[in-house]
């Protein structure tokens, strides 16, 4: 989905801290955009000067529309993983765990079901059967805690993608930067994708968030990109790659 | 050509003074919305079958306090047999979500639609408040 961006190319000025003006990037949604109509109507004025009481960079060095540092933006400040891929790529996440995690339960006998007896006349209540303490709770540590490392290994690595995330061609970095989450970051990441799953309304954020974020995204501040647009560096050197962006 | 714009969203450009957050549009990426759609007219019509309601609400059993998207499930189910009444009663969204879900995958002509943020803030929270009522916690 190439959709004329290229972090790398051209004008070495407004390339990837989405705050600043990104003359290249064609801004998503047109409908709204329209540098070459300037305003008609009212403020005849100032024709290519659009928003001018406010713009920190002005027209000469940005060249046409500039986005007005975030107050008016429509659309995300760059490309952006679609809701679909991220569907697809946690889709696989899951069952990376879920199907390890139903056997694991399966022998540990997390599902069998539990015997109770009630003694009407002593009031005494018997269980048999049923998972023992110690084994559901090494089924809750597994639980929490293998997706927990899953997360916050391999997002909080260089490339920013699970192994999900790299089938569907995407990676998460953060969105001030566009570096890699470190590992802190991720595991955090993954503790506040718990507030997002409330009901899903914190996944479902991201159709209508115009950085296209979920609320997990929103609290670490990070953004999920194709990989066409925000490519890995070949053969590691993070830092100097990222480093144009700036 | 260009002439699209209308004046509001001219004036919307202009002004010079800072605006919140909630007067901002986003835009909102049809694809997606599409996708998002599809998955629920598809779990709305399967679930049923499978004998399975549907995932609770997380926050309702850890709380007792409903949240916004309480008696979705139910409502695109009940919507998709034709049972409004019922789907109305669980979750008046659940309708909107199964026409408008139809609509999309009929008709693939925009691509993105600009929305203000304010909208689904405040549709959010007249569900919010309409669950609230439902489950007699306001």
């Amino acid at each position: 989905m190439s959709n004329g961006y290229s972090p790398q190319g051209g004008q070495g000025g407004g390339g990837y801290p989405p705050q600043q003006g990104q003359p290249q990037y064609p801004q998503q949604g047109q409908q709204q955009g329209q540098p070459q109509y300037p305003q008609q109507g009212q403020q005849q004025g100032q024709p290519q000067y659009p928003q001018q009481g406010q713009q920190q960079g002005g027209p000469q060095q940005q060249g046409g529309y500039q986005q007005p540092s975030g107050q008016y933006r429509q659309g995300p400040t760059g490309p952006r993983a679609s809701f679909g891929q991220r569907l697809g790529a946690y889709v696989i996440d899951y069952l990376i765990f879920a199907v390890p995690l139903f056997l694991v339960a399966t022998v540990l006998g997390v599902f069998s079901a539990a015997t109770v007896e009630f003694n009407p006349e002593t009031g005494e209540i018997a269980s048999s059967g049923g998972p023992g303490a110690g084994a559901l709770l090494l089924f809750y540590l597994l639980a929490i805690g293998a997706p927990l490392l899953y997360f916050g290994y391999f997002e909080g690595g260089p490339t920013g993608q699970t192994i999900g995330k790299k089938v569907l061609g995407i990676r998460v970095i953060r969105k001030q930067d566009g570096q890699p989450l470190g590992w802190g970051l991720a595991i955090g990441r993954y503790f506040a994708r718990a507030l997002s799953s409330i009901c899903l309304l914190g996944y479902l954020w991201m159709l209508w968030d115009s950085e296209k974020q979920t609320w997990h995204d929103k609290l670490t501040n990070t953004v999920s990109v194709p990989l066409t647009a925000y490519p890995l560096q070949q053969g590691g050197g993070q830092q100097q790659n990222y480093g144009q962006y700036r | 050509m260009g002439m699209s714009v209308s004046a509001g969203e001219l004036q919307h450009h202009n002004r010079p003074h800072r605006r919140s957050h909630l007067s901002r549009r986003a835009l909102v990426d049809l694809a997606d919305l599409r996708v998002a759609g599809a998955l629920a007219l598809g779990a709305g019509a399967l679930l049923p079958l499978l004998g399975h309601p549907g995932p609770g609400c997380v926050l309702r059993a850890a709380t007792g306090i409903p949240c916004p998207m309480c008696g979705m499930s139910t409502s695109v189910q009940d919507t998709l047999r034709l049972n409004l009444e019922s789907a109305f009663v669980a979750n008046p969204a659940g309708i909107a979500v199964v026409v408008a879900s139809a609509t999309l995958l009929v008709y693939r002509k925009p691509h993105r639609v600009a929305v203000p943020v304010w909208l689904p803030v405040v549709v959010l929270a007249v569900m919010w408040i309409y669950q609230l009522i439902r489950f007699s916690v306001l």
